[in-house]
């Protein structure tokens, strides 16, 4: 082991770090710092009729946070300009005003949610039964607008049923609240960023001690990988690139006209079914292609190389996390080449670039670090059994079914989401879209299950691999 | 003569140290490499293996600068030996002490990528036999030059003769001046006059002072270049000494 380059390598990795640290913090703030809520409303369904002066609606809300800034409202406006104002008055459990909102009825739109901020923010308390009053002035039958309704919700946050002039109906109003609340996450965020960074630290020193008696383990492998062999693996990455398009006219065009041929024929395919529920189609199809096939490129040439290179292992020493590792950073350049197309598109939609997108590094690292935990699983399963390609192709074909790829997350089962949002490639593939067409950073519970997934599958890879390699010799 | 200095100093450091080692391969009929082939037998109650000694309880120690022969019949051993030191083979039991970098002669151009040209391959060649990126910008023009490959280098290995590519991967791996040598049989490649160039070469790399291991079936050439013997048999050490008495003995039974 090479002390110097390994020290380079480790103080890399903390600089890494750091930046990783510092920059998700500055993009994440907002989403850090509060967490966004709306109440519920039913689908529309029907219309309460005019609202002309002297009536009173009144609907009762659970506060969806603890600090409220804006009500929508579902109105129709009988497709006419209407004159006069709505007044909404939002009044607490205690029964004392809260906020107040007059609007002029021209500035409704009709047929769909209109957002009306309040003048101050209102703060109480999350799951605070509200009651919500809506009236009229200057209003009369020919000149009103009128408001949605649906059937009355059920669970625990959903709200009660309106009344009209204080008689109770069977309806619940298309009104929703708005607001945010604070967390508390991001006031330990530095406390865990730093705690982490001890730990790790302490894990590095307590390992180059261990080598220093002698003992190998994991990072000082990896400290021996990068100090001898980077070179190795240089010449083996670009081996595989230059011959994967050799004989092909097209060459290494293909590594982005590929990506952009499967969207357009999925888009002209799905787009008839899906594309009124998928804001962005296009870019969410395409992301959604992009990821799921360097997972799945990157494991099923992984997975060979072993087996493939039988010639190799059986007449030279190196470390067999190399042929593996070289797979999956020949695939993840392959995937970068796929990531242009892709952007090709965001600018083709007219999606604006945000500085959210960034955080797509860190994204694309957690998944780099799942697909190689899961090669190196998989790579030692196929070096004891052959037939672990052929199950493969088949669990590699489920698995796209069951990440949202190229249909809407909405036409789950509600029942079978929590397990269905326990697929990693549904964590990342999601948050990829979340940084693209939302254009803001996810809640921090987003970045734990990727660290987490990423994490714990790549010690697995990892351990199972270094426990199995030197069998690997006696079965190619 | 400063090896035979070397080895008049009982001093002299222990290169490769092979404590008690032995290598059970499980015979090849009864390899399982399916899941199902796996799940019936284990089903049956019929997971057993029939186990092949390929060594058993080998000890011996190289000093730097010796050149040390290893004699025996087919299969008893001798490449299983020095798969094990290259590192390729980690052995059942026992352990293996190196103290430089091994360069192991045992296949030539296992790495070459056909689709690639000469010039790719001497790159891609060099990695895999541990050769630094500066080492081989460096000897580039020594290997071409040596491998007599001409023109032909930009060209894809597959259009290659088999002399060609022979004579390539020979340059590649014998262009370095390794501490540690391990040799299958001493390689002679190409035509005639190639051959004889390739061969001086690798005593040339053999009698520099390279701490070798080498395994010959060639009685003569044994006697001619090793300090010591080991003769293998049957995965055992039979005999371990002065290269002529060993070979006068092996010669004998």
């Amino acid at each position: 082991m090479d002390l110097k380059k390994s020290k380079r390598l480790i103080l890399l990795l903390a600089v890494i770090y750091w930046v990783f640290a510092i920059g998700i913090y500055t993009l994440g703030y907002n989403q850090f710092r509060y967490s966004k809520g709306m109440s519920d409303a039913p689908g529309t369904t029907y219309v309460v009729g005019e609202i002309v002066d002297g009536m009173e609606l009144s609907q009762t809300v659970k506060a969806p946070s603890n600090v409220l800034n804006a009500v929508e409202i579902f109105a129709g406006t009988f497709d006419r300009t209407n004159t006069g104002s709505l007044t909404l008055t939002l009044e607490n459990s205690a029964g004392q005003i809260a906020g107040q909102k007059t609007v002029s009825l021209s500035e409704i739109k009709n047929n769909q949610y209109t957002c009306f901020a309040f003048d101050e923010e209102i703060a109480l308390s999350k799951g605070e039964t509200l009651v919500l009053r809506l009236t009229t002035e200057g209003c009369s039958a020919g000149n009103a607008i009128t408001i949605y309704a649906g059937g009355v919700l059920q669970g625990e946050n959903a709200p009660g049923a309106y009344a009209l002039n204080g008689e109770s109906t069977t309806g619940t109003l298309c009104v929703r609240l708005s607001g945010y609340s604070e967390r508390a996450f991001y006031q330990i965020y530095w406390i865990a960023v730093v705690g982490a960074f001890l730990i790790l630290a302490a894990y590095v020193v307590w390992c180059f001690r261990q080598a220093r008696r002698g003992k190998s383990n994991m990072v000082v492998s990896l400290c021996t990988v990068y100090s001898r062999y980077t070179f190795l693996i240089k010449q083996l990455v670009s081996r595989d690139f230059k011959t994967k398009y050799k004989r092909s006219a097209l060459g290494m065009a293909w590594s982005f006209v590929n990506p952009l041929l499967t969207m357009t024929v999925q888009y002209v395919v799905f787009s008839t079914l899906f594309k009124s529920d998928i804001p962005n189609y296009p870019v969410y199809l395409l992301t959604g292609i992009v990821f799921f096939s360097f997972f799945n490129e990157a494991l099923t040439l992984g997975m060979t190389s072993i087996t493939g290179n039988a010639a190799l292992i059986k007449k030279v020493y190196m470390p067999k996390y190399i042929y593996p590792v070289s797979r999956v950073l020949s695939s993840l350049i392959n995937f970068a080449f796929a990531l242009m197309p892709l952007f090709l598109v965001v600018i083709f939609t007219g999606t604006p670039f945000q500085p959210a997108m960034l955080l797509l590094i860190f994204d694309i690292v957690c998944l780099l670090a799942f697909v190689t935990g899961m090669t190196l699983l998989l790579t030692t399963a196929m070096t004891f059994f052959q037939d672990t390609q052929f199950l493969w192709s088949v669990v590699s074909m489920m698995w796209q079914y069951v990440t949202p790829v190229f249909y809407p997350e909405s036409i789950i089962p509600a029942k079978f989401l929590p397990i269905y949002r326990l697929n990693p490639m549904y964590q990342f593939i999601t948050f990829a879209r979340t940084c693209i067409i939302d254009g803001v950073s996810p809640g921090p519970s987003a970045y734990l299950r990727c660290i987490l997934t990423a994490g714990i599958v790549l010690l697995l890879g990892v351990g199972v691999f270094r426990k199995q390699q030197n069998k690997f010799v006696l079965y190619v | 003569m400063e090896n035979q200095n070397d080895m008049q100093n009982a001093e002299a450091k222990t290169m490769i140290e092979v404590n008690e080692v032995s290598m059970h391969f499980r015979m090849a009929g009864d390899r399982i490499n399916s899941l199902k082939e796996y799940i019936i037998k284990l089903l049956k109650r019929k997971l057993s293996y029939k186990e092949f000694v390929a060594l058993d309880h080998v000890s011996f120690e190289v000093k730097k600068g010796e050149v040390v022969g290893l004699i025996g019949h087919n299969g008893a051993g001798k490449s299983t030996i020095l798969k094990v030191i290259s590192g390729i083979l980690r052995p059942t039991s026992g352990n293996v002490k190196v103290r430089a970098n091994v360069v192991p002669l045992l296949e030539l151009g296992s790495g070459f990528d056909m689709e690639m040209t000469g010039r790719e391959n001497v790159f891609l060649n060099g990695a895999i036999l541990g050769y630094s990126e500066e080492f081989l910008q460096e000897k580039y023009d020594e290997i071409v030059a040596f491998a007599e490959i001409g023109e032909f280098i930009d060209v894809p290995l597959r259009n290659y003769s088999s002399g060609m590519t022979a004579r390539l991967a020979f340059a590649i791996a014998t262009v370095v001046e390794p501490e540690i040598l391990i040799v299958d049989e001493v390689l002679s490649v190409g035509d005639a006059n190639f051959q004889e160039k390739s061969k001086r070469r690798m005593l040339e790399l053999m009698t520099g002072g390279a701490t070798v291991l080498f395994v010959s079936h060639s009685l003569p050439q044994i006697r001619e270049m090793c300090d010591r013997v080991i003769w293998l048999d049957h995965g055992k050490v039979k005999m371990f000494g002065d290269a002529a008495e060993v070979c006068d003995a092996y010669a004998a039974g």
